[in-house]
């Protein structure tokens, strides 16, 4: 690993953890580049999960690195990591139910919000001038992504696949640097996956958003990522080019040969 | 809909003075704003944000004593005692804050509890600063110049206001940024977390913003009743104001002023008759926070109430329908 790094790619090296005497995660070193889609899979049980909440801060690792350009934020727990600009999205789309649509978006911008709660509640100070902003900002998400339409309507409303992208959107409206999607294509149709992973493509390209997806659907993940790191029993058992990822045969064997069982 | 709530209160305010104009009414009506404001405070922390809080009434009796104290001891200006207890409860609040809000769930509830008997217990016992159970008398009413709130109606039109204010301070906090994050944190704290919300600051805003407003009414309430004592943070006094909330609707901004009507006036309406009919208000309360469970502003709650006599009508309606489809759907197997 010695390749040149931008200051937004995210780098780790060596993560590992133990649950009791179960090595979920063993020295697994992963990278995700500024403005690509990398991808992470294995069959189910693999480790993929515990990376995952390794490198969004949910999970402190036992050992290991993790930097995001040169800001180390190893065990900074999820809001410190999320506000460094790695921000993940969950496998259950969580958007808040009550909510609309735009305000789910806006729950992104919170932190990038100015004035606090007593601007808020007068109307005196920067907290109008920067609500005004945030809601013009959001909207204008909504619409480059076709959601405009339904920018007013509670999000317990809206469909399965709906929720998947307002879910990813409220994610991209907080600014992330690198997105970190745990299988956001899951439970969706042939139409909302195409739907979704234009969504992905446009948002890594347009704005240099570095993308890390974990996910079980195979032919997903080799449709959207250059790089793929394949996992099996805590380790990382191939890392590199996904066009060449079928072809190695301890890949093959740990996990497209499960392919049948596993469906 | 919502934007209408402000105004609405104050309707339904100087209508009831109107109905009913009489001191005692006046009076009785001046309570219940005084515990409004309390409870509105109260939905605010778990209405909004969703954390569950009996330290309501430690903040009150912050408010009511600090105003006590100081008027009564040290003759200072009832206004100026009640903004210090404001100030009091407030600062006391954020630092309480920071240590409670490493708790979540039960233990953060029962550490809330824990704070509220100590305000009870304390009270009680330091004769020599709050005059034990016996409590402050001859507490000086609030005034402007020679304009004192010794009279009801003047009192009333007060604490009314500060309802009034009380609830547009609730809603503009709940449509604004910070209200989003409370919904957030109350929903899935690690949704807040993913986005990198500073969650502990917005946990100890609301608790602040609850602790002001209950040190308010904890306040004006001795102000009126120009009396002190630790019966009135009493635990049986949590409970009341947990059932004003949930009475009225939690999340809704006139909950807890629906709420603190009935839990103060109908015992006062029922006082001189039978122990009967406090059994009775006890159990239709009960009954009613169990079928409405949201509370009697909740749309969602009566829906769901008016559900079995909908299918039943729907079932009526469609009854001669049914078999037919039945035996067709039979026939074809």
């Amino acid at each position: 690993m010695t390749a040149v790094h931008t200051r937004t790619d995210l780098v780790a090296t060596g993560l590992s953890k133990a649950f009791g005497g179960v090595q979920a995660a063993q020295d697994v070193d992963i990278t995700v580049r500024a403005g690509a889609i990398s991808g992470l899979i294995g069959p189910n049980g693999a480790g993929k999960s515990t990376v995952l909440k390794m490198l969004s801060g949910f999970l402190r690792p036992d050992r290991g690195t993790l930097r995001i350009g040169e800001e180390d934020i190893l065990g900074l727990g999820a809001a410190h990591v999320a506000r460094a600009g790695v921000v993940t999205t969950f496998q259950h789309a969580t958007p808040i139910g009550e909510l609309s649509v735009l305000d789910n978006v806006l729950v992104g911008m919170t932190r990038l919000h100015a004035g606090g709660v007593l601007s808020a509640i007068t109307g005196l100070g920067p907290a109008r001038a920067s609500e005004r902003e945030q809601r013009r900002e959001a909207l204008e998400l909504l619409e480059r992504f076709q959601l405009d339409g339904i920018a007013h309507t509670q999000a317990a409303q809206l469909s399965f696949g709906q929720l998947r992208m307002l879910e990813l959107l409220r994610a991209v409206a907080a600014r992330p640097k690198v997105l970190l999607l745990d299988e956001p294509a899951a439970g969706l149709n042939k139409v909302e996956t195409d739907r979704m992973a234009e969504l992905i493509r446009s948002l890594s390209q347009e704005r240099g958003i570095g993308v890390l997806l974990v996910d079980h659907d195979v032919p997903f993940v080799f449709a959207m990522c250059e790089e793929i790191t394949v996992m099996n029993f805590g380790r990382v058992i191939y890392a590199g080019n996904a066009a060449e990822v079928a072809e190695d045969a301890a890949v093959r064997a740990a996990y497209l040969g499960q392919e049948g069982e596993g469906a | 809909m919502r934007r209408l709530a402000g105004p609405a209160a104050v309707a339904i305010a100087v209508t009831a003075i109107w109905i009913g104009n009489s001191a005692l009414w006046t009076y009785n009506l001046t309570l219940v704003g005084a515990y409004a404001i309390v409870v509105i405070g109260l939905n605010i922390l778990l209405g909004y944000a969703g954390l569950v809080s009996f330290a309501q009434t430690a903040f009150m009796a912050v408010g009511g004593y600090a105003v006590a104290i100081l008027a009564v001891e040290h003759a200072v200006n009832p206004w100026l005692g009640l903004l210090l207890g404001l100030v009091l409860a407030g600062v006391a609040a954020a630092l309480i804050g920071l240590v409670l809000f490493r708790l979540r769930g039960h233990y953060l509830t029962m550490a809330s509890f824990a704070l509220a008997m100590s305000a009870f217990g304390y009270a009680t016992a330091a004769v020599g600063f709050t005059g034990g159970s016996v409590g402050i008398a001859g507490v000086p009413p609030l005034s402007i110049g020679s304009f004192t709130f010794t009279d009801p109606s003047h009192a009333y039109l007060l604490v009314w206001l500060l309802v009034g204010l009380c609830a547009w301070a609730g809603v503009r906090a709940r449509d604004s940024h910070v209200g989003r994050a409370w919904r957030t944190i109350a929903d899935n704290e690690d949704v807040a977390f993913s986005l990198g919300l500073p969650v502990l600051r917005y946990k100890i805003i609301a608790f602040v913003i609850a602790a002001v407003m209950g040190a308010l009414g904890g306040a004006l309430y001795v102000n009126f009743t120009s009396y002190v004592n630790p019966e009135l943070y009493a635990p049986a006094i949590i409970v009341n104001i947990f059932l004003m909330l949930f009475l009225g609707g939690k999340g809704h901004t006139l909950g807890p002023i629906l709420g603190a009507a009935i839990v103060v006036i109908v015992p006062l309406q029922i006082a001189g008759l039978s122990d009967i009919q406090a059994i009775l208000f006890g159990i239709t309360l009960l009954v009613l926070i169990l079928v409405l469970p949201g509370g009697l502003l909740d749309a969602a709650s009566w829906r769901a109430l008016a559900a079995p006599v909908r299918r039943l009508r729907s079932r009526e309606r469609n009854a001669p329908a049914a078999p037919v489809k039945a035996l067709a759907g039979r026939a074809r197997r």
